[in-house]
């Protein structure tokens, strides 16, 4: 079979449909946004009636998934690695309750922060929840864990996720597909009891899970994504996973290393192999993506033999993604290093487009709130967090999804007037209507601002659930109708913006103030599709 | 949170700023572990075998919204067509929004480890904009590198550095071609296709037949009918002939 050029997302995205895909849920987050869109944009997908619409947040879509393979279907659920958070209780429970249809959670963490607010590895979560958990190291084994990955659940009755990261999700290669395979047929879970985590049932799953640990390390030992590759130096031995095995072989000719190399893309981590290498080599690096998971666990916390070198000892910097080079410089190999950057050169930070609706909304809050002096707006997770930067400098936190809203309360309720909560409109629909109803059952005095492009703007335009009922949605929630407002943000509406916004700052209780106006980006795209349209 | 990856690039070098990455005293007594004399013999047997052995790595690189992709989409089907493997990382999401944009790629006729190039050993840095192209140098082949840059500005930053200054810099670069690919676009018809002229000005560099370039010119653009197709060839041929010229 001829390859296909992928992205590493778009790999696993093609895996799951020739896996028997029946359905793909996700909230939009870099760097897993491309999975959910190749799927809505296959034909393949279209013929099948693969669900993939987007999902109102990572919980949702976790339990959407739940749902389906509840019905013996095989799911897949997607998100960035912080929406992981979002989705944790049902994550976690639904190792409890176990998988029907196969069920495949699908995680891009981004180290290095690349478009985020933290590193967090979700290898964490695959052992806090005891499930199986797979880390390919390229395009190909993107495709091949995928198309495996839910055998493998409906084998054990298991959950099972795949962590991706940055450099794989958006890195393209030649990619060898295999045959498509029928959807399951629709068959309800046959135990009455398992989808029910009541206590006493919970009691006997949670013993079943734990009973299928060794078989799970089984695995992992007789996998073909775990591979014992032995080198004639035994001074070292590098344990290297996911894309990590590249970086480290990247640094020999003709990929052949002198050194054993434990390559590990599929967990629990395999004891046996650990214990080989640990036992036949001088020293051991583990290189690894992310955060210290093996080698803290190989090493241990009192670090007796000292001979596990890696991300905690020193040997690979603590934080980061790794490159090529960091691998070559552990290994003690000559660093390669071209010219300096000159000084000349300066930053080119991300910036509002040119024309985006949030320009004018923040030229409008910065002068609403120049009398009640900095620190009163708090922000969220989206195009508008760069509002955060120069010129406007307009906001003082972004910590999550939704969290504008609710430290607005909070700092309200410790005194701080006015305050004023900046969200966007798709954030609001994933985790901002609660933080609101909260505010509106204590009749808390926050002005909230939900800025509406109709769109998730910053993951590249998807459409947004609230759209044309944002303001339904918060007079439904509980907010006074007077004071809900629909704004246009332009230049010639500014002093009556500005008006609205101080007056509604002056109001003791919940206000909603929606700035409305099309993103510049999903605007520019639909003018030139009615365009084309009109010359055809 | 955009610029960790910048730093930390930096941060390799050794003692560049000294601070920065100096390990503790415990860090110290752990890294005496770290093998060295082994390693490098293991590098050493690994011979410079550059004429039977052929890649390309390059930096794409720009600012959101310039279109440096299509200029690997381009190389990438005529190489790809060639039978070479091909791997390519690229930047999505915050970044793009105006910011600093780069992708790194790589063809080779054998498998490709890493989808990062590593620094030092890029072949080429192909930018539509010139402050861009000097902010991968690090990774530029100090000795054999070629950096193949459009000369036009784009300026969405207060603090753009001085112009002259800019261009006394890339002047003092061994190899390079700076090349106003805008102008020539323009006169030629179509100031959007600029990136096709800094595509043909890199295409001496490339190791790859002229020709082939041409058909995946051709090929990407076909849908877009014989015009854009003819005034594209005629961006690629005069940036092809200028930087011939320099030779």
């Amino acid at each position: 079979m001829s390859k296909t050029l992928f992205l590493g997302d778009e790999a696993l995205a093609q895996a799951a449909l020739d896996a028997g895909l029946s359905g793909v849920y996700a909230y939009p987050g870099t760097p897993s946004t491309e999975i959910t869109e190749f799927i809505q944009n296959s034909k393949q997908g279209r013929e099948g009636q693969v669900h993939s619409i987007w999902a109102g947040n990572e919980k949702t879509a976790m339990e959407s998934a739940i749902g389906m393979s509840y019905a013996g279907k095989r799911a897949m659920v997607c998100m960035k690695h912080v929406g992981l958070n979002v989705a944790a209780d049902p994550f976690m429970n639904s190792s409890i309750t176990g998988a029907n249809g196969g069920l495949v959670v699908v995680v891009a963490d981004d180290p290095s922060m690349h478009s985020s607010q933290d590193e967090q590895d979700s290898r964490y979560y695959g052992k806090f929840a005891l499930i199986p958990f797979f880390e390919p190291s390229n395009q190909q084994e993107a495709y091949d864990i995928t198309y495996h990955a839910f055998d493998y659940s409906e084998k054990y009755h298991t959950p099972v996720l795949i962590r991706l990261t940055t450099r794989l999700s958006h890195s393209r290669a030649g990619v060898e597909r295999r045959e498509a395979r029928p959807q399951n047929e629709l068959h309800i879970e046959e135990n009455p009891k398992q989808f029910i985590l009541l206590p006493a049932n919970a009691r006997v799953h949670y013993r079943t899970l734990l009973g299928k640990q060794e078989a799970f390390e089984n695995e992992s030992l007789n996998s073909p994504f775990n591979k014992y590759i032995d080198g004639a130096d035994k001074k070292m031995g590098i344990i290297a996973s996911g894309i990590a095995y590249n970086y480290l072989m990247e640094n020999f000719e003709n990929h052949q290393c002198p050194y054993p190399v434990l390559k590990i893309s599929q967990y629990p981590l395999p004891s046996k192999l650990i214990a080989k290498i640990v036992d036949e080599c001088e020293t051991v690096l583990v290189a690894e993506e992310g955060y210290p998971f093996i080698e803290e666990q190989v090493r241990g916390i009192l670090n007796r033999t000292g001979n596990i070198i890696g991300r905690l000892s020193g040997a690979l910097p603590r934080d980061g993604e790794l490159n090529p080079n960091l691998l070559a410089k552990a290994l003690g190999m000559p660093d390669t290093y071209g010219a300096p950057v000159p000084e000349l050169v300066v930053p080119r930070p991300p910036a509002l487009c040119v024309g985006c609706p949030h320009i004018d909304s923040y030229l409008a809050i910065n002068e609403a709130m120049a009398e009640h002096g900095k620190g009163k707006v708090f922000a969220d997770i989206g195009c508008y967090t760069l509002g955060a930067l120069p010129p406007y400098n307009a906001i003082y936190t972004t910590v999550d999804m939704g969290a504008s809203i609710t430290m607005a309360k909070g700092a309200a309720d410790a005194g701080l007037r006015p305050v004023l909560a900046v969200i966007g409109d798709s954030t609001f629909t994933h985790s901002g209507m609660t933080s609101l109803l909260d505010c509106i059952y204590e009749n808390t005095p926050v002005t909230v601002m939900i800025l509406d492009n109709s769109t998730t703007g910053m993951t590249g335009g998807q459409d947004s659930h609230a759209l044309g009922v944002l303001g339904e949605i918060c007079k439904g929630l509980g907010v006074k109708e007077e004071h809900i407002h629909r704004i246009t943000p332009l230049k010639k509406d500014h002093e009556a913006n500005v008006k609205l916004i101080k007056e509604e700052l002056a109001y003791e209780g919940v206000s909603v103030i929606i700035p409305t106006r099309e993103c510049i980006q999903t605007l520019s795209r639909r003018m030139k599709k009615q365009q084309a349209a009109k010359k055809k | 949170m955009r610029y960790a990856h910048i730093t930390r690039a930096y941060s390799i070098r050794p003692n560049r700023k000294g601070e920065s990455h100096s390990p503790s005293i415990n860090q110290k007594r752990r890294i005496r572990y770290a093998p060295t004399i082994k390693t490098e013999r293991a590098y050493r047997i690994r011979p410079k075998r550059k004429k039977d052995k052929m890649k390309i790595d390059i930096i794409l690189a720009g600012v959101g919204g310039q279109g440096i992709l299509s200029i690997a989409t381009i190389v990438g089907y005529a190489a790809v067509k060639r039978g070479m493997y091909m791997k390519q990382a690229e930047v999505h999401g915050m970044s793009q929004r105006g910011g600093d944009v780069q992708s790194h790629f790589r063809l080779s006729d054998h498998e490709i480890a890493s989808d990062l190039i590593p620094m030092g050993k890029a072949d080429m840095i192909i930018s539509v904009e010139p402050m861009e192209s000097l902010r991968y140098l690090p990774w530029l082949n100090p000795e054999t590198g070629w950096l193949i840059t459009n000369s036009k500005p784009f300026i969405n930053i207060p603090n753009y550095p001085d112009v002259d200054k800019l261009n006394a810099t890339l002047d003092g670069l061994k190899n390079k071609v700076v090349i106003d690919a805008d102008k020539i676009a323009t006169d030629l018809g179509s100031a959007r296709s600029a990136n096709m002229v800094i595509l043909g000005a890199a295409s001496p560099y490339l190791q790859l037949p002229f020709e082939e370039i041409e058909a995946a010119v051709r090929e990407n653009f076909a849908r877009k009918g014989e015009d854009v197709v003819n005034t594209n060839i005629a961006c690629l041929r005069a940036g092809r002939e200028f930087a011939e010229k320099l030779k």
